[in-house]
């Protein structure tokens, strides 16, 4: 203890800690280079990420002979001509024919009705049909879910994934082995009606068959028999994502099966993994997607986030490959298999991770800190405009009019933040297309980035104090989501980054009010996600929206709540004037 | 030495004289039935039957030992039930799966079945609770060791005592249970453990309580292997206590084991034990669609086949058995329409081992496809069925059940969670009158009163719905609140179901921390929540039977089902952390007493008094003084 006092005694003899608060902005730039180069740089180097493994014995992956082969193959083709003529049919009729054959190898099915009414979803109606098989050795109490929609996220006919789903149950009824219900649930898309069951199947659907453990969305939306390679994705809503080892045993399983695996869309297989720059760039996809995961066309597994369900979707990618349809029923069904032995649940391996190769996943210990340097560089700028009021080392009273001005600005811009919706929506009744209420929505943020100093013009105590409580508004919203959405956390606080070039003194008036506009969270996550997509996604707000009302993606309320009220703050005291003499003054001099 | 010898004669004397001198002739007995009722979509419902009759239990007073003779009646069972003063015992062990949308009502009205797990029912003599609960325990052990099952752990914890009788036992049968003492009441008791794993080692005993000890008659058909490879299996036994008079007092006893297989699998099963594809040859394909060698469209419903058996159990039913002098054991078919379906019985003469001998014997049928077992000399017997459309298996509109019950936890949070009973009346005519009989665990803190019930129809149809108030469907509630630790949360509701709805009931209920070793092995399994009873009333003959008016047996009205068993996650700790937190929190004690030590036993000084003071102290001034002298 007393060692520690005397290092701080030295610390305050010598003034460091007054040289440090001073050059704060400088401290805050070098953290956000830190903790960029944590993740591109030293991440995906050599010696911070591990081989994955199987972390719960009783899995057992690839341990048993996959039995989905020889005639089965027949049936997969029977009943792929069968599905694939049903195309010409409405969604009804398809769900009726299907049905009957469910009822026949012995499911209990049923239809589930959805119905959306928020205003951002257009009155979508939609019909889920889904059945559950008993499992032989079965209480009832757990479950396994395969599900397989008429049309994947590309909105092609998902001819193969209905086959092979309809093909593998009437398979699975014939084993004694299962110990957990197995559950078949087709919708008309991956998206919002899917989600929609799940949400019915926790609160009041009619047939359940238990706590479902595990998903597997299949996805073969090609008449083709054969396929180039599989593709799994896994990146759940809200930063939430399946346990590792399920992902693990489907990419096990899926090699074993001699199939070529990719992750999120990346086909690395030609690449070797030992390469740099192809781990850089799963890092740098997987953060996006865990930033996007919901505004970006759903594949399936989002849907089944935040019930404890490890889903993951299984896609057949290529026309005419080396694997067959056969071969892609064999991956679901040993991974049904391996999950039907787990006793416990899913509990032994991570739920926090970043693959950077199938193969190849970091934990959560090696990449956290960036978040957390990311945040303590807001924290630097907040203490550096504390200081910058003078509050702390003069004998100003703290409460006047200068201070009471900056809070109620952050009261006014909490408000306006969170009531943004309500303003979207009131745009919505306009009969403007999604297309033209994004560009609104765009044109107003430049509006106000360029006019709003003609409404308010903050003095420059009351400039100081928006702007600390603005970067510790951000920095302690960037803190609580850092676990939560690693992917999402991490993108806003690079994103928002040039609100603290803002700040800066010496800064023209031009280049202040560029830095705004990038780091306005709607021109950023726009522009960002347009680069993701390859073309202007004018309708992202709408998404944002309708898939919080829909599917409780957090996205828009974290960005409204954190991000957008601190920019607002940021760009109202920006226009304020600067004083000359807030230099903090020292107490002690030498 | 003179007394001994005497009393050695006299020993000697009564136990040569003993067959003569007791005159009553035995009355225990021992029948057998096997039904196999055949249900929709290829499954086959195999229920056996037994029923024992023991001896009289009371030893005439003047004996001077007790003898008792047993004649083919279990010797296990009769001390186990006097021992604890207990009247009736029912034990049934259930898993699986019955799916009474598809197979109907279940067996026997529902009473020769548990939920899934295992299940006890108990009535006790005793003076006090205290003294039920400990006789419990000690019948609980007796019982936990005789069936090879963990029920040694339904202890008070675990236990109900059950207030409506009339509900789940004949009145009428009170007044023949003896009572040994007059100040004792009699104690009606359940208990259960839910998801119990069942196995062979719990089917042995059951055979062993057989005279025949599943060697010889329709027992010696049932082997675990066949059993346990089922879709659903109970095997239950009843045990009662019956006095005709005074001195005249017998053990009823009732085992029953029924399970239900599919045939085409089981059929499958003896040729490729794993299921693999069927080979090409073999695919039932259907020619209405593309059938190419490569394409196969598979024939859905209608098919024919036929089997014995011997193909699906293995063996014979090894020669009629020789316990039922009067009555024959029999075997009977049902659900099955005479068209379509065809039964017989081979009757292999002992000695006929040749396979292709025993192919060629032929088949004896009877019109109403029941099938006795004649033969008093050695021989074995298989029964065969077939059938040209295995579709033609229809239940009749009074196998429906009266009840579909669903029950499951919702909510996904680590604190709180919701409990959810749906009760449906498919019946379009009638409303009925249930009692939905639920034991929770202490560890599921229920709010009773955020009990929420809405109404629903079952079925869009043109009969009025159900326009009253939701609450109104309640009859009568009984409540016994949990006490922590030691005793389960026990609640009761009498409910009426209008016709063609869905009555739903939702509780809230809060999760609390456990203690450290209170939770199971395997803990991120969950917690298994045992099945609630639901029993579906006949008012008007408990009603009668109150009064005292008999009207035919209660298990013949009364419906009773169990609802599924329901896996309860609670927030698990990490096993290997306490070590961890141990050390952290070691740590952080240390250091927070250091500061406050410091703050307590130090002054605050500024930073200019405080290099003054340090200049002052005595290892500094010495040091100082040697510098001196240097």
């Amino acid at each position: 203890m007393s060692l520690l006092l005397a290092l701080i005694n030295k610390a305050v003899e010598s003034g460091i800690i007054w040289k440090i608060l001073r050059i704060l902005p400088i401290l805050s730039k070098l953290l956000l280079v830190i903790s960029v180069a944590l993740i591109f740089g030293i991440v995906p180097m050599d010696g911070s990420f591990r081989n994955t493994y199987i972390s719960e014995n009783a899995l057992m992956p690839n341990q048993a002979y996959s039995q989905f082969r020889e005639t089965e193959w027949n049936i997969v083709r029977g009943f792929r001509n069968e599905i694939s003529s049903l195309n010409i049919w409405n969604l009804d009729v398809r769900n009726r024919i299907v049905r009957n054959w469910l009822d026949d190898f012995g499911l209990e099915t049923d239809l589930f009705q959805t119905d959306f009414n928020s205003p951002f979803s257009n009155g979508l109606k939609s019909e889920v049909l889904y059945g559950v098989l008993n499992g032989q050795r079965c209480d009832g109490t757990e479950a396994m879910l395969i599900a397989a929609p008429w049309y994947n996220s590309e909105n092609n006919y998902n001819v193969g994934g209905v086959s092979v789903a309809v093909a593998l149950t009437k398979f699975f009824t014939n084993w004694p082995v299962w110990s957990k219900n197995i559950i078949l649930v087709i919708p008309e898309t991956p998206g919002f009606d899917l989600r929609a069951w799940v949400e019915s199947y926790h609160k009041d659907l009619k047939i359940t068959g238990g706590s479902i453990e595990t998903a597997m969305i299949l996805d073969y939306a090609m008449d083709s028999d054969s396929f180039d390679h599989l593709d799994v994705e896994y990146i759940g809503l809200n930063g939430g994502l399946p346990n590792l080892d399920m992902v693990n045993t489907a990419i096990h399983v899926a090699e074993n099966e001699g199939v070529k695996v990719s992750i999120n869309g990346m086909q690395s297989f030609s690449k070797p993994s030992n390469e740099f720059k192809n781990r850089l760039e799963h890092i740098a996809v997987g953060l996006q997607k865990m930033a996007f995961a919901g505004l970006e066309p759903l594949k399936g597994h989002e849907a089944f986030s935040g019930w404890r369900i490890q889903a993951i979707t299984l896609k057949a990618v290529g026309h005419g490959g080396n694997s067959d349809i056969t071969t892609f029923g064999r991956i679901p069904e040993a991974v049904t298999r391996s999950v039907n032995n787990l006793l416990e649940k899913f509990h032994q391996s991570f739920f926090f991770y970043l693959l950077l190769s199938p193969k190849l996943f970091v934990s959560i210990a090696n990449y956290i800190p960036a978040a957390i340097i990311l945040s303590v560089a807001y924290a630097a700028m907040a203490i550096h405009s504390i200081l910058k009021t003078g509050l702390l080392t003069s004998n100003d009273k703290f409460i006047d009019i200068q201070s009471i001005e900056a809070f109620v600005m952050y009261a006014v811009s909490l408000t306006v933040s969170i009531l943004y919706r309500q303003f979207v929506a009131l745009i919505q009744n306009n009969h403007l297309s999604t297309q033209q209420q994004g560009k609104f929505i765009l044109i107003l943020q430049v509006f106000f980035v360029f006019t709003s100093y003609r409404v308010y013009v903050p003095k420059s105590k009351t400039k100081a104090l928006m702007q600390a409580m603005a970067f510790m508004h951000f920095s302690l919203a960037l803190t609580l989501l850092l676990a939560l959405n690693f992917g999402l956390c991490f993108g806003m606080g690079v994103l928002a980054y040039p609100m603290v070039l803002a700040v800066e003194k010496n800064t023209s008036k031009l280049k202040q009010r560029m830095f705004l506009l990038i780091s306005n969270p709607f021109v950023a996550i726009f522009l960002m996600y347009s680069f993701t997509q390859d073309k202007w996604s004018w309708d992202l707000f709408n998404i944002m929206i309708s898939t919080w009302d829909n599917i409780r993606c957090w996205t828009w309320p974290v960005v409204s709540c954190s991000w957008l009220v601190s920019w607002i703050l940021v760009v109202i005291s920006c226009n304020g004037e600067d004083n000359v003499t807030d230099e903090p003054k020292r107490t002690k001099e030498d | 030495m003179l007394v001994l010898e005497a009393f050695i004669k006299c020993i000697i004397t009564y136990t040569l004289l003993l067959p003569f001198t007791s005159a009553d002739v035995s009355t225990a007995s021992f029948e057998e039935k096997l039904n196999l009722k055949l249900l929709p979509k290829d499954y086959v419902l195999f229920s056996f039957n037994f029923k024992l009759k023991s001896d009289n239990i009371i030893s005439s007073s003047n004996a001077l030992f007790e003898f008792k003779r047993h004649n083919g009646f279990s010797r296990s069972i009769e001390p186990l039930l006097t021992k604890n003063n207990v009247k009736n015992l029912y034990i049934k062990f259930t898993k699986g799966h019955w799916d009474s949308q598809k197979w109907g009502k279940l067996p026997n009205n529902g009473w020769s079945s548990g939920g899934s797990g295992v299940e006890i029912w108990a009535m006790m003599e005793a003076s006090n609770k205290d003294e039920v609960i400990k006789n419990w325990n000690i019948l609980m052990s007796e019982v936990s060791g005789l069936f090879c099952s963990s029920v040694n752990f339904i202890n008070s914890e675990k236990i109900t005592f059950i207030n409506d009788i009339q509900s789940y036992y004949d009145v009428d049968l009170l007044d023949h249970i003896p009572i040994t003492n007059e100040d004792n009441e009699l104690f009606f008791l359940r208990g259960s453990l839910a998801n119990e794993a069942v196995c062979t080692e719990n089917l042995s005993p059951f055979l062993r309580i057989l005279p025949t000890n599943g060697k010889t008659g329709l027992s010696s058909l049932i082997n675990g292997n066949r059993l346990f490879d089922s879709y659903w299996n109970s095997m239950s036994i009843d045990i009662n206590t019956v006095c005709t008079d005074e001195s005249n007092c017998y053990l009823d006893t009732e085992i029953d084991i029924n399970f239900v297989v599919n045939i085409p699998q089981a059929l499958a099963r003896k040729e490729r034990p794993t299921p693999k594809p069927v080979p090409a040859e073999e695919l039932q394909c259907d020619p209405s669609k593309k059938l190419t060698d490569w394409e196969c469209f598979p024939l859905l419903s209608e098919k024919t086949y036929s089997f014995l058996l011997s193909d699906i159990f293995g063996t014979y039913i090894n020669d009629s058995n020789r316990f039922n002098k009067e009555q024959v054991s029999s075997i009977s078919i049902t659900g099955i329409d005479d068209e379509h379906w065809s039964t017989g019985i081979k009757v292999i003469p002992r000695g006929v081992e040749d396979k292709e001998e025993i192919e060629r014997l032929g088949l004896l049928g009877t019109s109403n496809h029941v099938y006795e077992l004649k033969e008093h000399q050695k021989t074995n017997y298989d029964i065969y069925i077939g059938t040209t459309d295995n579709t033609k298996v229809a239940l009749d509109e009074s196998e429906y059940p009266p009840i579909y019950v669903t029950r499951s936890l919702t909510g996904d949070s680590q604190d709180k969670g919701v409990m959810r009973v749906a009760f449906t009346n498919p019946s379009q005519q009638r409303e009925i009158t249930i009692r939905y009989f639920e034991t929770l665990p202490w560890f599921i803190r229920l709010y009773v009163s955020s009990l929420k019930i809405n109404v629903k129809p079952y079925k869009n149809l043109n009969i009025p719905k159900f326009s009253g108030d939701a609450k109104d469907v309640i009859l009568k509630t009984d409540v016994k609140p949990s006490i922590i630790r030691s005793a389960p949360l026990h609640m009761q509701h009498t409910l009426r179901i209008p016709k063609n709805s869905v009555v739903m009931m939702t509780f809230d209920f809060e999760k609390p921390l456990l203690n450290y070793e209170e939770y199971p092995p395997d803990s991120n399994h969950g917690f298994e929540v045992e099945a609630a009873v639901v029993v579906v009333i006949d008012e008007s003959y408990e009603e009668k039977a109150l009064n005292g008016e008999f009207k035919g047996h209660l298990k013949d009205h009364n419906y009773i089902m169990r609802t599924s068993t329901l896996l309860l996650t609670l927030a698990t700790p990490d096993f290997s952390m306490p070590y961890n937190v141990i050390t952290i929190t070691s740590t952080l004690m240390a250091f927070s007493f250091g500061l406050i030590f410091n703050l307590l036993t130090k002054r605050v000084v500024t930073f200019e008094d405080s290099k003054k003071l340090v200049t002052e102290r005595p290892l500094v001034r010495l040091l100082k003084g040697l510098k001196l002298k240097k």
